[in-house]
């Protein structure tokens, strides 16, 4: 299919008229339909070139589902508008859709009123061998009233195994000095709505240029994680689904982590202050995201299980999201506390304060040579206390080197753009792996744990015995892997602890601090 | 996706105007479709406007030298595509003969387009040979037009016998009563008769009504220039109720 953009409905009524008299024509389908286009919350479907968008018919929705890259559109019937991709029913199109846009919520973002008139070109024995629809789109918000006109379209639609008729269309459409459309037209609406796609990204990206005045780049990067966390504010509060709280914590988590590794940048008494109140912020969420992730892990506990093992989840599927609701209540009541606004309003303004007289002389220094000295001090670090590790090492020495790797994994993501992309790149991955093995290993702990407090709250409450059963295969499970968990480990520290990642670093961060 | 055969041992008793009108039926309802012609006498590439023809001839596809989505046709209808026929289909049992498991063919050959249709119809050729053996095993369902009468029922229950004997993965026999006159005696008596035969076949019945003879004349399905005759309404009838026994 190839889309032309006109000028008007009269433009493209002209060049269909001109077809009739060139070509053998006959008039095709016209048609008409009203469809709301879906996405998640950072643009997911978009960015993966796929369309989702669903219409009610009486009781039901029906949903279509394309994807750029090709494939016929894929139709499904539900009994609700869609939530999550986990909600349709099994079958191609919750297998495709699920895979892009995972756990994320589907949020109804635009309503699309197509028309169209088609005309068909015939060939000798009057069969279509070519399609040219005249397109009109109208286009409303999520809470807009009014509806906002699209151009019009001619769109060329070829007939499978009649590539020569195609061609020969497409010719005469560029005789008549159509130009083809160089967006999408979902992309066109979605602007018209006031949006723009693929503009939220929970990374940190901020611009920075070597020589600038460290407490300015500290307050840019500062400046753009406050946003993330008021981003994300909204859909923590309405509990949309469980990434608005994760992105909102990671944001957080990097402004404190951010507050405590570059020191002294920052006038000290009142950063101080906001260290604690971000902290505050942190350990009001912590509980709720736990939770989050247990009810997301849900699907695999009950694939690692025995049928019969898989039966008795249920209980502890309702004690979960029983203790998530009433965790979701306390933490949207901590979102409204004039503690929490306070400490937005007053941090937004002191980061847009520059000319602050009580900056100290550090937040001077050039933030490249900052960035060089945190990096390599936290990296060193790192590098110590993961080659202390042997295989006598108690596991919580395991677990202090991941908030280790951690804090640099933050420093080097804060001041990436300082860096040659590719080569900052590589050393991120090599510490992603690292850090993934920590992670897995950490969790393993944190859910046998976790696992053997709900077991004993079932067992107060006088759950079935098939609860307990599930749990026990669970945990048991969970032991199982320590051992696994850590050999992994080993290998992607020495991954790590090579000496090519090592110059690659001192490379970089002395690149950026001359 | 699912395969449906249109298949009958005789000739001539609609096994074409069903596969031809199914399909339209099925892409009315926005199922992807596609129908394989795979009678060389070619009349559904006919009434789809298509040239009964394949690049390259029947051999090499049958042999899955070229893909046979390459030789895929679009029809009039957006989302309905017609594998056409190729007089060389003549040979095919010669053809299926030289591969490596000939009854598994057409199964291995259809894999490939189990993303791009939800349904698959094949058109058959009259006959019983190696290819229907095929055929038998890539369907799903068998669907046969049969003709009221004595004889037609016969081979109908020889077919049954014989489909029901061979082991494996077998297509069920969905038989539907076609051609039928209802001025004729004999029709009228196998039609509303024996209960315990009616019971075989498919509720629905497809008159021997002269708009489908006329469908040689309009090249196109009974339904999109007779939506209303009793014709078409009645292959609505059968694809609701094919499409509930398969469970499209």
């Amino acid at each position: 299919m190839i889309a032309f953009e006109l000028r008007s409905q009269r433009q493209g009524r002209a060049v269909l008229t001109e077809l009739k008299q060139r070509f053998s024509t006959a008039r095709g389908q016209s048609d008409r339909h009203k469809r709301t286009c879906f996405d998640t919350f950072d643009w997911r479907l978009w960015k993966a070139g796929a369309t989702l968008a669903g219409s009610r018919h009486g009781s039901e929705w029906e949903l279509h589902f394309s994807r750029d890259d090709g494939g016929a559109e894929q139709q499904e019937r539900t009994p609700a508008p869609p939530a999550f991709a986990w909600d349709l029913p099994l079958g191609r199109l919750r297998r495709d859709l699920e895979s892009v846009v995972e756990m994320r919520r589907l949020l109804p973002l635009a309503e699309l009123e197509h028309r169209s008139e088609e005309l068909c070109l015939l060939d000798r024995r009057e069969k279509t061998v070519a399609r040219l629809r005249l397109e009109g789109w109208l286009v409303r918000g999520a809470e807009a009233k009014a509806a906002k006109r699209l151009p019009p379209r001619l769109v060329a639609v070829p007939v499978r195994g009649f590539e020569r008729a195609f061609a020969r269309l497409l010719r005469f459409l560029e005789e008549q000095g159509l130009e083809r459309a160089s967006r999408p037209v979902l992309g066109r609406a979605y602007e018209l709505c006031g949006l723009q796609p693929g503009d939220y990204k929970a990374k940190v990206q901020s611009p920075l240029e070597p020589d600038l005045p460290a407490h300015l780049a500290m307050r840019r990067i500062h400046r753009q994680l406050l946003d993330t966390i008021r981003r994300n504010e909204e859909g923590v509060r309405q509990d949309l689904d469980s990434e608005f709280l994760h992105d909102f914590r990671v944001a957080v988590r990097r402004t404190r982590s951010a507050l405590s590794q570059v020191r002294g940048v920052l006038p000290l008494e009142r950063v101080t202050r906001f260290r604690e109140e971000f902290s505050w912020l942190g350990g009001q969420t912590g509980a709720l995201r736990d939770l989050d992730v247990y009810l997301l892990k849900l699907d695999d506990y009950r694939a690692s299980l025995s049928e019969q093992a898989a039966a008795g989840l249920g209980a502890l599927e309702d004690l979960l999201r029983r203790k998530q609701k009433s965790e979701h209540r306390r933490v949207a009541r901590a979102l409204g506390t004039k503690r929490y606004r306070r400490l937005l309003s007053e941090w937004e303004s002191f980061l847009a304060d520059e000319e602050t007289p009580d900056t100290p002389p550090a937040g001077l220094t050039p933030i490249g040579e900052v960035a060089r000295d945190r990096i390599l001090q936290a990296h060193a670090k790192v590098i110590k206390k993961g080659r202390a590790i042997g295989p006598t090492t108690p596991d919580r020495k395991l677990h202090r080197l991941r908030i280790d790797c951690k804090k640099l994994r933050y420093l080097l993501e804060f001041f990436r753009d300082l860096y040659e992309p590719r080569q900052i790149g590589k050393v991120i991955d090599a510490l992603k792996g690292l850090q993934d093995s920590l992670g897995d290993f950490n969790d393993l702990t944190v859910q046998q744990d976790a696992m053997e407090h709900f077991a004993e709250e079932l067992t107060d409450s006088g759950a079935p015995s098939t609860a307990l059963l599930a749990l026990g295969q669970l945990i048991a499970n969970l032991a199982g892997r320590h051992d696994e968990e850590r050999r992994r480990f080993h290998e992607q520290f020495e991954r790590f602890d090579r000496r090519k990642v090592r110059k690659r670093l001192s490379r970089l961060v002395e690149s950026a601090a001359r | 996706m699912k395969i449906l055969a249109l298949y009958s041992i005789k000739g001539g008793v609609g096994k074409t105007a069903g596969a031809v009108n199914l399909a339209h039926c099925a892409w009315r309802d926005g199922l992807r479709t596609l129908v394989w012609d795979l009678d060389p006498q070619g009349a559904a590439s006919f009434y789809f406007r298509i040239r009964a023809k394949v690049k390259g001839g029947g051999r090499k596809l049958i042999r899955g030298k070229r893909p046979l989505i390459d030789q895929i046709r679009g029809t009039d209808f957006e989302g309905l595509d017609l594998l056409p026929a190729d007089f060389s289909y003549r040979h095919m049992d010669q053809d299926l003969e030289v591969t490596r498991r000939p009854v598994r063919q057409l199964t291995q050959l259809l894999q490939p387009l189990s993303d791009e249709y939800d349904l698959v119809l094949l058109d058959c050729a009259p006959s019983i040979t190696l290819v229907s053996e095929a055929v038998f095993v890539a369907a799903d369902a068998l669907l046969v037009p049969t003709i009221p009468t004595t004889l037609s029922l016969r081979t109908l229950d020889r077919l049954a016998g014989h489909v029901a004997k061979k082991g494996r993965r077998r297509a069920e026999l969905l038989p539907f009563f076609s051609m039928v006159d209802r001025r004729k005696k004999l029709h009228r008596r196998i039609c509303d008769g024996d209960e315990a035969r009616r019971g075989k076949l498919l509720e629905a019945v497809i008159p021997n009504a002269t708009i489908v003879e006329q469908m040689g004349i309009r090249r196109a399905p009974v339904g999109v220039w007779a939506a209303r005759s009793a014709a078409a309404s009645s292959y609505r009838k059968l694809w609701r109720e094919v499409r509930e026994r398969v469970g499209l």
